[in-house]
Parts: structure tokens; C-alpha cells; sequence
């Protein structure tokens, strides 16, 4: 673990062409975006649709590969096993193994991140209370609505204390009060001295839960924000950044 | 439609018609009748190549296939008394087929053997399947008992005749066939070679409509028999053959003429064999 | 291997959630009535056409529902990006693909079992009452394994396409190619070797001989009408079969991890 400086996530400089099908042109999603988080920061990743937030995720959880640059999660590669222990992903727009019931997957993660016997059972049952799904652990995943997917998504998340906790749009298809309960549950954790990073449209939820917010747009990041510096609201600053970048080119 | 009940009267409705539709649509446009239906029969690709699009399923595919050659022969069977020529072909190519398919099915060999010799006379076919057969399963004796019939019997090899049912005797260790077999190298106990034979066939046969087929063969010859042994007591009698079977009725030997289930009249021709007009197949 | 395991146990898990896994068991009692229509239909060896139906059928349900339920797994896994996530939990990729293959195989096996023990009654019964055409019914059994290997094969190719391609009607037409060729290479071989292919271009018979050592032989794992008729199978030739599915399988399964390893999976 790169605990030297404290940085669970460093990225420099990686880009990313996606080369497309047959008769697609190549797409260039990421250009030389380079940053850090530190060890127990809420970090915010936060673009217009399309600007790369996703791409990134993929990047630092080894799914999809930088064409160049360099990754480094907990001092490893992404990718490793070691990494992976470590570490807990919630997708955008999440599609688990669907016949399954939601105790079945919570514990399947929780088997996975370490979990056994008695502990893993109450985990399950803690977790499941959380996110208020105990009345509907013994249901399959395909009946549940879509709201009640993010709140699984949640729980597998953040079951069996993972060091990083890396969140695509989590508090999408969530009502008011799961949106609530989805910031609390976050704020918890970091509590416990876990890192976070996630992505979100929902500014305002941002403001509230980030230490630091990188703004990201057509692959580039244009500006970081500290949140507890700011003068103003981030959606001026947000806006704003957009506005000169759009304007320089 | 509302109510659940209204639901169920359509859904039942539809499978009525569902019915319907099959029973009143599916015969008379598609289907030809008679003998121009019977007379059709499938067309079948090289066997190597039947063999290769069946994949792992070639055992289901000669089984079927020869379940569509019974039922062929079995709807020609309704329009004409004896197998008509042009049934010939689909019987030597379903058996060319099937046994490529699956050279151990049991099956085809009867079937093909049943018709090519006594219907179509063509017993060189049936042997050459016959032998192809014991390549692949030398321990079922039957086929040699039919090759052994079918040497004496059609070809009048009688040694070659005698050699198989030695075999067949040997790989069945019953040992009536090897006595049948020292019998058919004398000429005067040739029928009863063929009803021994025939009992035999007979015996190993489950399906009822071709023991039917062989009961009556048997009857035939049986009738044959029987005169064959009243022309032999006539000649130690009198000396000389008889002219016709009225002879020997009048005679006393036999009581009266056996009739040739076949359709056919028995009699005796100049050397003194008895025969029948039928020639043990169905008259039309 | 707790990995491994582990995902092997959520492949049978959902496996088993498939409805497909009763329609399947439902269907093969269908077959077992079927029974006494077939015995009117064959003249001779009456059980020995019994177990051909049975072997056969239980080889036609155990392919086509493996061949579902692989393709329509790895289809949601692809499609719907779920792969993504599951390569994201704490485990090797090649957990994955060995996790899946376990799980396939273990849920054929149990299929294999069951649908032979349905099936079995019916035929050691049959054997029973006509001792002329005896039919060994630990052969029976012994075709599950040749049809286990073959099913083990196939799911391997299976997983070689969802390394290779991220379109499962690629995968799907890929592994049925597989299949095909595997079962006719051996007579298309058969065929180089007499006139007629002897006369052949040397161009296709340098295609065929290419094809002929890529793909699998399948045929060597058709040993049905083999054990029905205990004909043409000696113990050395049937363990040199199994031994070749094995290794096939493993090589296949080999190639896959390697492919699965460095595969962007989108
Ligand atoms: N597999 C792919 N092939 C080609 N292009 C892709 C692929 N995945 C993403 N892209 C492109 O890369 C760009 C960034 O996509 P990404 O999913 O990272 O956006 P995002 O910032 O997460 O957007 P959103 O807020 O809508 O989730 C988009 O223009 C997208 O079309
Ligand atoms: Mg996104």
C-alpha cells in the first residue's frame, strides 16, 4: 500500500480511445486525466452525460484498460486480487444476477469479500436492515423495482468494510428518503476512515457529502474543487467552468 | 370477456378450432389419395451423407427411417395384393441408408430380406445385406438361417444352402438346424428343410403381422409338403407319376387337394414336382 | 479455489432458478410414457431400441438446455454489463471462467443423473422381459460420462467465444459451428480416404485436414449405438477418449483464461 502518501487512488495521465465496431470511427472518451484521493477523502467526480465519469471507474477497476498512463489503487495495479479485495463497486444502472433472491447475492458478495459462518449471516441481516429490503431478501432480483436495486447495490457495496468504496451515480431511481438514507449510509462510512469516490449528477448531494470534486468534461479534467473553500454554490462554479472551457475552444 | 369464465369460453373456443382446423384442413388438400399417395415414398441424400447430418442421432434416424419404410409398405399393402414393382427401390435404398446409419439395427435386415426375396426375387441384394450385417454382428445366427434359406430355397445352392445352416446352427447351438442342414443335401427332404426353416423364422419373430405373412408361407408349404409325400407314395403305388391331383385323390391317398392360401392351385408338373400357380406370393 | 467455488455455486444457483430445469425433468416423464407407443413400433431387440431412445434423448435434452442456459447466462452477463460488475468483486478473472465452467458441468452432471434415473426403470425393465437382447445397464450409466465430457467440451467453447466476442450470436453460432464440424470431421476424413476424396483438389483436402486438427472430435464421445450393441468399444479406446475430452478441455479452458484476461470488458 502506497501509504507513503496517503493515496488510495493515483491516476496520471491515462487516456482511452474506444476503437468502435466495424465500420465505427474511434472514440477518444478520456484525455491524459490525472488525479488523486487520499486516504478516508469523499472524492467527486461530476460531468455532463458523456463526459467520461463512467470510463474512468471502469479504468481504475481494471474492467477496461488506459491506451496510456498509469493506475495505481492501494499501491497496486488495478485488477489484482489484492485490489479487489479491497475495494467495492456499485454500477450505474446495476443489473445483478437477476434469478437470484437479494439475501442469496448479498451473501454470495459478502462469501467473496471474506465474510463466513455467523458473521456473514448477520451482516447479511444488518445490511439488508439498512437499506430497508428485510422483508424483501427472499424475493428474486428481477421483481425488484428499481429503486429497490440501487438499495441493494448499496449494501453489496458497502458489506465486509471495504477500504475503497467506488460509487457510479449511486442515488439514482432512489426516493427522497432512500437519497437520505443513501447519504447517511455513505456518510458512515466514512466515518469508519473509508475512502469514496463516486460520480453524480445531483450537485447538491455532492456539496453535502464531498471533500473534493473534480470537474469532468469531454475526457478532460478541467478543475478541482474543495468543497469546504467554496464561496459559492458548486453549481455556479460548475457551470461556470463550462462556460470558459466552451468559450477557449 | 370481462369475467374469467367469458375468458375461458374464447381460450376453449380457440383450441376447438385449433382442432377443427386440423382435422378438417390438414388431409384433403395436402395429401394425395390412393395410390397416388401410396406411391410416394422420401428421398434420401448419399448415406454418408444421411450419416453426417445426424450427428450423434443416427441411431434415432435409421429407427425412424425404417418406421417410415414399414408404414410405406403398409399403406401399399392396402391398394395392391402383393408389393408392386416400384416399391422395390425405396426398399433397397432405405436399407442402404439405415444400414450405414446404424449397421446393428435388427430391424432393416428383416424387413429388406422379407421383401426382396420372396417378392422381389432379388435374393443377390439380400444376401450381400445379410452378409453386410454379420460384418457387424456375427453372433445373431438368424441371419444366417436366412441365408441359408435363401441359397436353397431361391438360388437352389444347396450345399452353399446347407454350409450357413451349419453356421447358424453352431452360433445358436441348436442343433435342429445342423440336422436340417444334413437333410437338404438330399433332394426329397428339401420342403421340409423350408417349413424347419420357416418354423424357426418364425419363433424369432414378435412382430404379428409378419408372422402372419410367415404362417402363411408356412401353410403353403405345408400343403406342398403333404402332396409332395402323397406323389411319392403314388409312385412306389403304381410305378409311375401322377398326371394331376385328381390322381391321387382318386387314388385314396389323400382326402382331398389343400388349398394354397396364396389364391394359387397346386399341381404337378411333367418331373413329377408339386407346385402352385401363386408361386407363394399374392395373386392379384 | 474458495473463489472458484464459490462462483460455481452461484452458476448452479441460477442455473437451478431457471424454470428450464423442470420443464426438462417434466419432459423427460413425457419421453418415459412414450415407452410403451415405441415397443409397438420396433420388431426385434426391443430394449436395445429402448435405450437408444433413451441415450439419445437424454443426449438431445442435456445439449439443448446447456446450450440455453450458457448462452442465455453469458448473455445477461454481457448485455446487460453484469460482468462487468462481477469482475469487479474480489476475484481473479480466471475464477471467473473456471467458477462458470465448474458450475455448467456440475449442473450437467446432475441433469445427466436424473434423467437417466427416470429413464432406467423403464429400460432395465424391458431388458428384463426379453433376454434375448441383453442390454447392460452399467453401460447406461457410462454414456453419462461420454456425454458429460462432450458437454464439458462445449461449454469450454462456450467460454472461449465470451472471451473472444462480446456478441453472444456470435458465441452461439460459434459453439453450434463447433459442434457441427466436431461431429462430421470423422466421416469427412472417412470420405478423404476413399476414391472419390482421393480424387478430391488438393486445396480442399489441405482445408480439411487443417479443420480436421483444429476442431474437436466430437464423434469419439457418440458412443451410443456403441454400448447399446456392446459392439466396436474396448476399454483402451473408450479411456483414449475420455482422455482426449479432457484434455481438449482443459486446453480450450486454458485458451479462454488467457483471452478473459487481458478482454475489455464493456
Ligand atoms: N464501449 C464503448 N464504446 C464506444 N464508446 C464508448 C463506450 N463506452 C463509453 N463510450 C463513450 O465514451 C464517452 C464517455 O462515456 P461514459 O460512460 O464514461 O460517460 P459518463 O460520464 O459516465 O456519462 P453519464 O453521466 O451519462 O453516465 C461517451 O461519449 C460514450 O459514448
Ligand atoms: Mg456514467
Amino acid at each position: 500500500m502506497s501509504a507513503v502518501n496517503g493515496n488510495v487512488v493515483e491516476v496520471t495521465n491515462i487516456c482511452k480511445t474506444f476503437k468502435g465496431d466495424l465500420f465505427q470511427k474511434p472514440f477518444s472518451a478520456l484525455k491524459d486525466i490525472s488525479f488523486e484521493i487520499e486516504k478516508g477523502e469523499s472524492f467527486g467526480l461530476i460531468g455532463v452525460n458523456g463526459a467520461g465519469k463512467s470510463t474512468t471507474i471502469k479504468i481504475i477497476l481494471g474492467v477496461i484498460f488506459p491506451d496510456s498512463g498509469e493506475v495505481k489503487i492501494l499501491g497496486d495495479s488495478p485488477g489484482a486480487l489484492k485490489v479487489k479485495k479491497k475495494i467495492s463497486y456499485l454500477p450505474e444502472n446495476p443489473v445483478f444476477y437477476e434469478n437470484l433472491n437479494g439475501e442469496d447475492f448479498i451473501k454470495f458478495v459478502g462469501r467473496l469479500r471474506g465474510l463466513e459462518g455467523k458473521v456473514l449471516r448477520d451482516e447479511v441481516e444488518r445490511w439488508l436492515f439498512k437499506v430497508n429490503l428485510e422483508k424483501d431478501g427472499k424475493k428474486p432480483l428481477k421483481k425488484y423495482s428499481r429503486g429497490m436495486i440501487q438499495r441493494i447495490g448499496l449494501a453489496q457495496a458497502f458489506i465486509g468494510n471495504p477500504e475503497l468504496v467506488i460509487l457510479d451515480e449511486p442515488l439514482n431511481g432512489l426516493d427522497p428518503l432512500g437519497r437520505r438514507m443513501a447519504r447517511d449510509l455513505i456518510e458512515e462510512t466514512l466515518r469508519l476512515g473509508t475512502t469514496v469516490f463516486f460520480t453524480s449528477h445531483i450537485l447538491e448531494d455532492i456539496e453535502r457529502i464531498c471533500h473534493r470534486v473534480a470537474i469532468i468534461h469531454s475526457g478532460r479534467i478541467l478543475r478541482f474543487v474543495d468543497v469546504k473553500d467554496l464561496k459559492e454554490g458548486l453549481e455556479e462554479v460548475f457551470i461556470r467552468t463550462l462556460e470558459e472551457y466552451e468559450e477557449s475552444n | 370477456m370481462k369475467s374469467k369464465g367469458g375468458r375461458l369460453l374464447i381460450v376453449l373456443i380457440l383450441v376447438l378450432l385449433m382442432i377443427g382446423v386440423n382435422y378438417f384442413f390438414d388431409k384433403p388438400q395436402v395429401r394425395l389419395k390412393g395410390r397416388e399417395e401410396a406411391e410416394r415414398f422420401r428421398l434420401y441424400a448419399n448415406p454418408s451423407f444421411e450419416k453426417w447430418s445426424g450427428f450423434e442421432f443416427t441411431f434415432l434416424k435409421a429407427f425412424y427411417y425404417t418406421l417410415g419404410l414399414r408404414v410405406y409398405m403398409g399403406k401399399l399393402s392396402e391398394e395392391y395384393l402383393a408389393p408392386p414393382p416400384f416399391a422395390k427401390d425405396p426398399i433397397v435404398r432405405t436399407a442402404e441408408v439405415v444400414t450405414r446409419l446404424c449397421p446393428y439395427y435388427y430391424d432393416i435386415y428383416y424387413i429388406a430380406n422379407g421383401y426382396l426375396t420372396w417378392d422381389y426375387g432379388d435374393v443377390e441384394t439380400a444376401n450381400r445385406l445379410l452378409e453386410k450385417g454379420l460384418e457387424y454382428t456375427p453372433e445373431r445366427w438368424i441371419y444366417y438361417l436366412y441365408l441359408g434359406f435363401n441359397h436353397f430355397y431361391f438360388l437352389k445352392d444347396y450345399e452353399k444352402g446347407a454350409m450357413y445352416l451349419v453356421e447358424a446352427s453352431e452360433v445358436s447351438g441348436k442343433p435342429q438346424y445342423a440336422h436340417l442342414a444334413s437333410k437338404l443335401l438330399y433332394a426329397s427332404g428339401r420342403t421340409e428343410v423350408a417349413i424347419g426353416i420357416l418354423k424357426g423364422m418364425i419363433e424369432n419373430t414378435r412382430d404379428e403381422g409378419w408372422k402372419r405373412g410367415l404362417e402363411t408361407r408356412l401353410k403353403a408349404l405345408e400343403g406342398i409338403y403333404e402332396l409332395e409325400k402323397a406323389v411319392e407314395v403314388f409312385r412306389e403305388r403304381f410305378g409311375t407319376l401322377p398326371q394331376n391331383l385328381e390322381e391321387l385323390k382318386n387314388a385314396g391317398i389323400i382326402k382331398g387337394i389343400p388349398e394354397d392360401p396364396y389364391g394359387g392351385e397346386f399341381y404337378i408338373d411333367e418331373e413329377g414336382n408339386v407346385r402352385t400357380t401363386s408361386n407363394l406370393t399374392y395373386m392379384d | 479455489m474458495k473463489r472458484v467455488i464459490e462462483l460455481a455455486r452461484i452458476t448452479v444457483k441460477q442455473a437451478i432458478k431457471e424454470r428450464s430445469f423442470y420443464v426438462i425433468l417434466i419432459a423427460t416423464l413425457l419421453a418415459v410414457l412414450a415407452v410403451p407407443v415405441l415397443y409397438s413400433f420396433t420388431m426385434f431387440e426391443v430394449p436395445r431400441v429402448l435405450a437408444g431412445f433413451a441415450l439419445s434423448y437424454t443426449n438431445f435434452a442435456v445439449l439443448i438446455l446447456m446450450l440455453f442456459l450458457v448462452m442465455n447466462l453469458s448473455q445477461t452477463d454481457l448485455d446487460r454489463k453484469t460482468l462487468q460488475y462481477v469482475i469487479s468483486l474480489p476475484i481473479r478473472r480466471r475464477d471467473y471462467v473456471f467458477g462458470r465452467f465448474l458450475g455448467f458441468v456440475f449442473f450437467a452432471c446432475i441433469l445427466i443423473f436424473f434423467i437417466l434415473a427416470i429413464t432406467v426403470p423403464f429400460v432395465a425393465l424391458f431388458s428384463r422381459m426379453r433376454p434375448d437382447a441383453p442390454f447392460y445397464i452399467g453401460y447406461y450409466f457410462l454414456y453419462g460420462v461420454f456425454l458429460l465430457i462432450e458437454v464439458a467440451l462445449l461449454v469450454a467453447i462456450a467460454l472461449l467465444f465470451l472471451s473472444l466476442t462480446s456478441r453472444t450470436i456470435v458465441s452461439m453460432f460459434g459453439v453450434a459451428g463447433c459442434y457441427i464440424v466436431g461431429h462430421t470431421m470423422d466421416e469427412v476424413a472417412e470420405f478423404l480416404r476413399t476414391g472419390t476424396g482421393m480424387n478430391m483438389p488438393v486445396f480442399s483436402k489441405a482445408v480439411i485436414q487443417v479443420v480436421r486438427y483444429i476442431f474437436p472430435n466430437l464423434a469419439l464421445f457418440d458412443v451410443k449405438t456403441a454400448f447399446i450393441y456392446g459392439k466396436g468399444m474396448d476399454g483402451m479406446s473408450l479411456f483414449l477418449s475420455l482422455l482426449y475430452g479432457v484434455l481438449y478441455t482443459v486446453i480450450v479452458l486454458l485458451l479462454a483464461v488467457v483471452l478473459f484476461e487481458k478482454k475489455e470488458v464493456y
